[in-house]
Formats: C-alpha cells, sequence, structure tokens
C-alpha cells in the first residue's frame, strides 16, 4: 500500500517536499509542525541569573554536608589519636615513595579491573594495596572512584564513570570519563594521558584530563601539561581549563586551584601518613590537596609548624576536614579565606572545650 | 533510552559538582523545551509561561540532587512543571482539566519513553495542530543529541556540514546521527500517537 493512499489530499501540502533517503515521512511531519512556540529572546539568560546564586549555595551546602558526613563518623576517632610532641627543630621531608608496580591506594565503592588476557576482577576498598598488572582496563561505575598508585610514585584518581587502560608505568589511555594526576609528594613525572582526542603530558603537576560529551577537557591545578594533538602542540598552564572538541575548535578559559571542580579528587585522595612527621610538611599536602594556599600569620607561627611532630592517623579524613582536627592539637588554629588557609595560633579562649 | 538517562545522570552529577558548564548546558538545553511543555499548557499566554519556566527551574535546582535517572531528566522535569501549572490553573479559579492535552493523558506519557512503529494512516488522524503539538513534545522528549539535529535540518533548514560544525564531528558522524534520529522520531511519534 502506498504512503499517498492512507493521506488526505491537502496534507502534501502542508507537509511539504520528501527526503528520499528515509526520513520522508519523518521530515514531513516537522515541516508540518513548524518550529513551534517562539521562544523569549533571552529567557534562558534571565533563567540562569534567576537560579545561579542559589544553585551555587545549594552545591555550597551540599559540599559541607558531604564532608560532615566524613568528618562525623572519623573525626572522633581521628582526635584521640592525634598527639604532639615538639622538638627542638625537625623539618623532615617527604618520605621517598618505592614501589615498582601499579597499586590501588583508595577505592570509594567498586571497581572493575580486567587484566590483559583475563577476566574481570572487581575490586574494593578492602582491597587497598591490591596490584594492578600493566595493560589492566579500569572502570569505575557510576558514583565509584578510585585512586592509584604509578610506579613513579604519581596519585591517578579516576573519577565516577570512567574507563582507563593502564598502557604502561608512565602512560594510561582514557577512553571516558575522568582523571587526575598529582606529581606532587616528591614523585615522578613525564605521565601522559591518551585520548581519542590527543596525548596530555604532564611536565610536573596536577591536573584533570576529562573526556565527555565529544569533548576533551583539560584542567591544569599545578604546573605544566603539554597537549599533542597530530601535529599541533599545546602548552597548558596551570590555571587554565583548555578545551577542545572533534573538529579541533579549542576554548580556553581561566581556573583556580581551589574551584569547587575539583572537590572530588579529595574524595579519594590517599591517606597523608602523619605519623612523624611535621605539622608543616602536613600543612603542604593539605595545600597540595585542597589547592588553598597556606598563610603562616607570622614566622613565629611559622618556625613552630615546622618543630611540631605529629603523632597518630587522619585515615578516611576529607583533606579539607583535617585541619580543624589537627591543628588544635598543635596549639594551632586555621581561619579559611579566599584561596587560602591563615594559619595562625590558637588563642585561649579557643582551647576550651 | 536508558543510554539517554546515563547521559543525563551524568550532567546532573556534574550540577551538584558546582560545574558552571554543566549549569549552562542544563539551562540552555531545557529552557525552550520546559518553554514549549509550558506554553501549550496554560492558554498559550507567554509571560504565564515565563514564570511557570522560571519556578519550576528554581523549585528543580535546589532538588536536583535528588534526581536519580529513573526516568528521563526532561520527564523529571516536567513533573514540577505540571505542578506550577496546576498551580497557575488554582489561581485563576479553573481546573488543571481544562488543559489536558492527548500527550498528558497516562497512556500517551508512557508511550514518550517507549518504542513503536509509525505507519503513514497515524497521521491522517491528527488536524494540524494537534500534529505539529505531538511533533513538539516527541522531539522534546526525545534525547537532545536526536531531538536537536532533527529541528536544525527539517525545521531550521541546516545542511548536514552545518548539523556536523554544530555538534563537532564529521559531516559522515552527521548524517548517521540523524539517521537514528529519525528512527527514535518514528518509533516515538508511533507511540505517543497510539499506534
Amino acid at each position: 500500500m502506498s504512503e499517498n493512499n492512507h493521506m488526505p489530499r491537502d496534507d502534501s501540502a502542508r507537509f511539504g517536499g520528501r527526503d528520499p533517503a528515509d526520513g520522508g515521512l519523518v521530515e514531513r511531519l516537522l515541516t508540518a509542525a513548524g518550529p513551534g512556540p517562539e521562544i523569549p529572546e533571552g529567557g534562558a539568560d534571565r533563567i540562569k541569573a534567576a537560579i545561579r546564586a542559589p544553585w551555587r549555595n545549594e552545591v555550597a551546602v551540599a559540599a559541607r554536608q558531604r564532608r560532615r558526613l566524613w568528618a562525623g563518623g572519623l573525626a572522633a576517632a581521628a582526635a584521640l589519636i592525634i598527639a604532639v610532641v615538639v622538638v627542638p627543630r625537625l623539618h623532615r621531608g617527604d618520605l621517598p615513595i618505592e614501589a615498582d608496580a601499579i597499586t590501588l591506594v583508595v577505592a570509594e565503592g567498586r571497581i572493575e579491573v580486567t587484566p590483559p588476557g583475563s577476566t574481570v576482577s572487581f575490586l574494593g576498598p578492602d582491597d587497598a594495596g591490591s596490584i594492578i598488572p600493566d595493560g589492566s582496563l579500569v572502570r569505575t561505575p557510576g558514583d565509584h572512584r578510585a585512586a592509584l598508585r604509578l610506579t613513579g610514585g604519581q596519585s591517578l584518581r579516576l573519577d565516577d564513570d570512567t574507563v582507563v587502560r593502564l598502557d604502561s608505568e608512565r602512560s594510561i589511555s582514557l577512553d571516558s570519563g575522568a582523571v587526575y594526576i598529582s606529581s606532587a609528594d616528591g614523585a615522578g613525572t613525564g605521565v601522559e594521558v591518551r585520548t581519542a582526542f590527543g596525548t596530555a603530558t604532564e611536565i610536573g603537576t596536577q591536573f584533570e584530563v576529562r573526556l565527555e560529551h565529544d569533548i576533551l577537557d583539560i584542567k591544569v591545578r599545578e604546573g605544566l601539561v603539554s597537549l599533542t594533538r597530530g601535529a599541533e602542540e599545546y602548552q597548558i598552564n596551570h590555571g587554565i581549563r583548555f578545551s577542545v572538541d572533534g573538529e579541533g575548535a579549542v576554548t580556553t578559559a581561566s581556573i583556580t586551584s581551589w574551584d569547587p571542580t575539583w572537590a572530588w579528587t579529595q574524595g579519594v585522595a590517599p591517606a597523608f601518613a602523619i605519623e612523624g612527621r611535621s605539622a608543616l610538611s602536613y600543612l603542604e599536602w593539605v595545600s597540595a590537596e585542597t589547592g588553598l594556599s597556606v598563610r603562616f600569620e607570622n614566622s613565629e607561627v611559622e618556625r613552630t609548624a615546622a618543630t611540631i611532630l605529629l603523632h597518630g592517623t587522619i585515615e578516611g579524613l576529607h583533606p579539607a576536614e583535617t585541619p580543624s582536627a589537627v591543628l588544635p592539637t598543635c596549639g594551632l588554629s586555621a581561619v579559611a579565606e579566599p584561596g587560602a588557609l591563615l594559619i595562625a595560633r590558637l588563642e585561649a579562649d579557643n582551647n576550651e572545650p | 533510552m536508558r543510554e539517554t538517562y546515563s547521559e543525563d545522570r551524568k550532567l546532573v552529577r556534574r550540577l551538584v559538582r558546582g560545574d558552571e558548564r554543566a549549569f549552562d548546558a542544563f539551562v540552555d538545553e531545557y529552557y525552550p523545551r520546559l518553554y514549549r511543555f509550558a506554553y501549550t499548557r496554560v492558554g498559550r499566554d507567554e509571560a504565564t509561561a515565563e514564570d511557570v519556566v522560571q519556578s519550576t527551574f528554581t523549585n528543580v535546582i535546589s532538588k536536583i540532587g535528588s534526581y536519580r535517572g529513573e526516568a528521563a531528566l526532561f520527564t523529571w522535569l516536567c513533573t514540577f512543571c505540571r505542578y506550577e501549572i496546576a498551580a497557575v490553573w488554582r489561581r485563576r479559579g479553573r481546573q488543571g482539566s481544562e488543559v489536558e492535552l492527548l500527550e498528558d493523558s497516562p497512556d500517551s506519557r508512557a508511550a514518550l519513553e517507549t518504542l513503536g512503529v509509525l505507519q503513514e494512516n497515524t497521521i491522517a488522524r491528527f488536524e494540524a495542530e494537534e500534529l505539529a503539538r505531538l511533533v513538539w513534545a516527541v522531539l522534546d522528549h526525545l534525547p537532545i543529541s536526536y531531538g536537536n539535529p532533527l529541528r536544525w535540518k527539517y525545521i531550521q533548514g541546516l545542511s548536514v556540514r552545518e548539523i556536523a560544525d554544530r555538534l563537532g564531528v564529521s559531516s559522515k558522524a552527521a548524517e548517521s546521527r540523524l539517521t537514528r534520529a529519525r528512527q527514535a522520531f518514528r518509533d516515538g511519534f508511533a507511540a505517543v500517537a497510539g499506534e
């Protein structure tokens, strides 16, 4: 039965021409329907202006609530085991990292690991320390994240809904999702992240590579990243968010090291082993993880931080929450400033329970 | 459709994280859809439709974290929008049933999330205005990656090359996307039109 046998005679005029490829019927329907009601000009901008501030507030409140959940269950335990010893003068540098295999450090939820030529294995929080063979395919499902330690000591963090292949100790392939590399803490450099849109190579830095919606998005928090796309090469400095789509269209924007979009990386931050480390060393870690700079009220406070040794553990605590648990035991306090933490002497009144 | 919800969940997760670009994309993509949805349900009153959409976004943004991806994000947003529309009619002292549309029936609403096969004789059953409204409803319920290319090609008259540019893909990929979009539209329209 032909199409025209089903159509009223006057429909041909309102449906217009046909697309011989396949969409004849669809084309006629859409053409007949027309564009629909006219969308008010500037309407979306008015909505954004009206709800952007409430949305940002919601994001901030939710972030605080998440941090409270982290801290609520664990802060008490942490506070009990943190002690302070003051020594005449000791400032230990970061401990050397020795590893000859890629290892799982933190699993927030369950991740899938498929070694080459093998079947998939599932690793969870209790599997920290497991070795992940070179060539493995690692996948984090929705709402599950993980942190791995590469053989050079770099921290490789996987956001949720991410698929990566660990090609070698210095090279990973990102199929989708986002990874964050941190070569802070005395780790080596030169890790490359391969994507369909180009290869990002770190040059001593912290950065995120995200591949979603056919857009490669690179955010550099610290240091420098080199992106190679065919014959093109881009140098992306810290504080820059660089995006490129499938057709090579590039956009850049500035981004602070404490932008809320870095927050997911803290959720899987490997715990800082504070035992025997100086408060100054610990604060450097807080700064690296939160993106906040650390400012001291005066040089005496800085000297004090360098001479205090910490004992105990902050394992399980969110990095941004740890100062309120750790610093009071050192007679110090942290005051949040835009982009910074001001470290000061703890006021006597503040020492009261 | 499962893939659609996955994309929707990703967008919402980015919103919850505070991603400014996700915020802009969220409003840019869903403002026109919700406006069309509201406009046909508030007596084609532009100012009221704008108010309804703004109230919808205001309510949604404080609850966005509760979206679980169990339905398409647009379907979820429409539930908020329906509430605002009902409030408009209550304030006017009229019942919401006066704006009941074919696509508002439970069967049609379910059908917008399901599949079917479009036949020519489906089209002949509808008046032009009703047909147009159904087309817009189906377009708005399609994944954005399908709905937009169809609008650009058949309503705005863009070439495949221009569509490819907008999507940031090759012409071949755009053609492929259009083919899948046409099929999705045919399926969706057939379902909502009661095939």
